[in-house]
C-alpha cells in the first residue's frame, strides 16, 4: 500500500516535471520509479518521497524569467528538430532495387582490378610477397 | 504568453512526430527488394589468398590508429603510449617515430600529398607535423585546432590546407591548417564522434560520422547542415566508410553487427552479422572494388564480409588482442591491421 502510495507520488512529480521540461531530472524520477519495484526499505522511500516533493517546490518557487529561458530554449530546441526532420523528409528517395543495382554495377566494373579479390596473377607481382634471396652478378 | 509558446513547443513536437512517422513509412514504402536477393545471380567467392606478410613491431603499448600514406608503402601508427610511428611497410623499417606530450593518440592521418602527418587524442588538439628526412619531425609541428573534450578521428579532405576531425564533444570541425582557423562547426550528434570517412568523389564535399549515440549521420561541408541521418544500430557506432561507388555507407558497431546504408534509398539495405560473433567491430573498411568489407574484431579477428551476398567469405587470425584499427591500402594490394598487441600486421 505505502509502495503504490509512492509510486502515485513519483508518477505525479514525473508530470509536473515532464510539463516544466526538465528531462534529466525526469530520467532521475524514472530511476526512482523502478526502484521501488524492488524490496527497499520504508525510510529510503519516504526519502525519496520528499525529495521529489521538495524539487517540484523549488521548480515552482523559481522566478518567471528563469522558466521563461528553460521554456525559450526548448522551444529553439525543437524548433531546430523538426527543421531537421523538415529537411530530411524532403529529400528524394530511389526504391531499393535501383540503388542496389548501381553498387552492383560498380562492383562487377572494378572487380578485377581488386587485388585482394581476385589474387595475383603469380606472387611475384605481389609488393607483399615473402622476401626472396637474390643473386649478385 | 507563456501559453502561446508552450503551445508552439508542442505543435512542434506533434509535428515532429508527424515528420518521424511519415520518414519511417517513406523509406518502407521502398524497401522492395533486399540486397542479397538482387546478388543471388552473382558468383560466391570461394577462394581467397590473404595471408600475414608483415608484422611492424615497435610500439610499446595498444596501437589505437593506423594510415596508409598516398604512395602505398608507408604506413603511421599511433599509440597508447604517446607515440606515431612511420613505417615502410615493405622493408618494415621505421622512418621517424615521434613522441607527443599526451598518451593515447586516437587518431593519425597522412596528408594527400604524403608530407604531413596529423594526429591527435586526449590532449584535445589536432597537431600536424611536416615530415622531413633531415631534420626533427617535432621541430616544425603546429597545432591546428582544439576541441573541448578528446579528439577521436581526423581526416584531410582532398587537400592539405583544411583538416577534419570528429571528437568526443559530439561535434566534427574542419579547420584551416596554416592559420588553425575554424572554418565549419558540425552539431547535430548527442554523443561521442567515434568515426568519420569522406565521400570518395574528387568533388565531393560530403562526409560521414558514426557515434555514441547510435546514430549515423551524413554532412554537407559547405554549409555544416546534416543532410540524412541513419539509425539502427543498437549501440556505439565505432566505424563509418563510404563504399567506393560512393554511394552507400558500412559501419561497425559495439553491438557486433556491420550495417550497409544506402543514402540514395535512405535506408539499411543490409546487415553482417552472425549469432556466433558477438564482440564488437572497431574498424572496417572496404576493398577496391567494395565487394568485399573488411571488420576487425574485439574478438582478435578479422571477418571478411561478401558485401552483396551478405555472408562471410573468411576469418583472418593472427593478433592476439582486439583489433583497433585496419585499412585497405590506396591501390588495394594490402590490407593493414592494427592491434592491442602492440603490433601492425599487413596482409596481401
Amino acid at each position: 500500500m505505502k509502495v503504490c502510495l509512492i509510486r502515485i507520488a513519483c508518477a505525479i512529480q514525473v508530470y509536473v516535471l515532464s510539463y516544466l521540461g526538465k528531462e534529466s531530472q525526469l530520467c532521475y524520477f524514472k530511476c526512482y520509479i523502478c526502484g521501488t519495484n524492488t524490496s527497499r526499505s520504508g525510510a529510503v522511500s519516504r526519502a525519496l518521497f520528499v525529495a521529489s516533493v521538495l524539487i517540484k517546490f523549488f521548480t515552482i518557487g523559481l522566478s518567471d524569467t528563469a522558466l521563461m529561458d528553460m521554456v525559450v530554449s526548448n522551444l529553439q530546441q525543437q524548433r531546430l528538430v523538426t527543421e531537421q526532420l523538415r529537411r530530411e523528409a524532403a529529400i528524394k528517395r530511389m526504391p531499393v532495387s535501383l540503388a542496389v543495382k548501381d553498387i552492383i554495377r560498380y562492383i562487377t566494373e572494378h572487380e578485377q582490378d581488386d587485388c585482394l579479390l581476385v589474387g595475383f596473377s603469380s606472387q611475384r607481382v605481389n609488393p607483399f610477397r615473402e622476401k626472396t634471396p637474390c643473386t649478385v652478378l | 504568453m507563456e501559453n502561446e509558446k508552450d503551445c508552439t513547443v508542442e505543435s512542434l513536437t506533434k509535428e515532429a512526430e508527424t515528420l518521424k512517422k511519415k520518414l519511417e513509412d517513406e523509406r518502407q514504402k521502398l524497401n522492395d527488394v533486399t540486397l542479397a536477393t538482387v546478388a543471388d545471380r552473382l558468383d560466391i567467392i570461394n577462394y581467397m589468398n590473404i595471408k600475414p606478410r608483415r608484422t611492424l613491431k615497435g610500439h610499446q603499448a595498444k596501437v589505437l590508429c593506423s594510415d596508409w600514406s598516398p604512395d602505398k608503402r608507408h604506413i603511421v601508427s599511433s599509440s597508447q603510449d604517446g607515440k606515431m610511428i612511420i613505417w615502410d611497410a615493405f622493408t618494415t623499417n621505421k622512418e621517424h617515430a615521434v613522441t607527443m606530450p599526451t598518451t593515447w593518440v586516437m587518431a593519425c592521418a597522412y596528408a594527400p600529398s604524403g608530407n604531413l602527418v596529423a594526429c591527435g587524442g586526449l590532449d584535445n588538439k589536432v597537431t600536424v607535423y611536416p615530415l622531413s628526412l633531415d631534420e626533427d619531425v617535432t621541430l616544425k609541428k603546429k597545432t591546428v585546432g582544439t576541441h573541448t573534450s578528446y579528439m577521436s578521428c581526423c581526416i584531410f579532405p582532398n587537400s592539405d590546407q583544411q583538416i577534419l576531425t570528429g571528437s568526443g564533444d559530439s561535434t566534427c570541425a574542419l579547420w584551416d591548417v596554416e592559420s588553425g582557423q575554424l572554418l565549419q562547426s558540425f552539431h547535430g550528434h548527442s554523443a561521442d564522434v567515434m568515426s568519420i570517412d569522406l565521400a570518395p568523389s574528387e568533388t565531393g564535399n560530403t562526409f560521414v560520422s558514426g557515434s555514441c549515440d547510435k546514430m549515423v549521420l551524413i554532412w554537407d561541408m559547405r554549409s555544416g547542415q546534416c543532410v540524412q541521418s541513419f539509425e539502427g544500430h543498437e549501440s556505439d557506432v565505432n566505424s563509418v566508410k563510404f563504399h567506393p561507388s560512393g554511394d552507400a555507407v558500412a559501419t561497425g558497431s559495439d553491438d557486433a553487427t556491420c550495417r550497409l546504408f544506402d543514402l540514395r534509398a535512405d535506408k539499411e539495405v543490409a546487415i553482417y552479422n552472425k549469432e556466433s560473433i558477438i564482440f564488437g567491430v572497431n574498424s572496417v573498411d572496404f576493398s577496391v572494388s567494395g565487394r568485399l568489407l573488411f571488420a576487425g574484431y574485439n574478438d582478435y579477428t578479422v571477418n571478411v564480409w561478401d558485401t552483396l551476398k551478405c555472408v562471410r567469405v573468411c576469418l583472418l587470425y593472427g593478433h592476439e588482442n582486439r583489433v583497433s584499427c585496419l585499412q585497405v591500402s590506396p591501390d588495394g594490394t594490402a590490407l593493414s591491421t592494427g592491434s592491442w598487441d602492440y603490433t601492425l600486421r599487413v596482409w596481401a
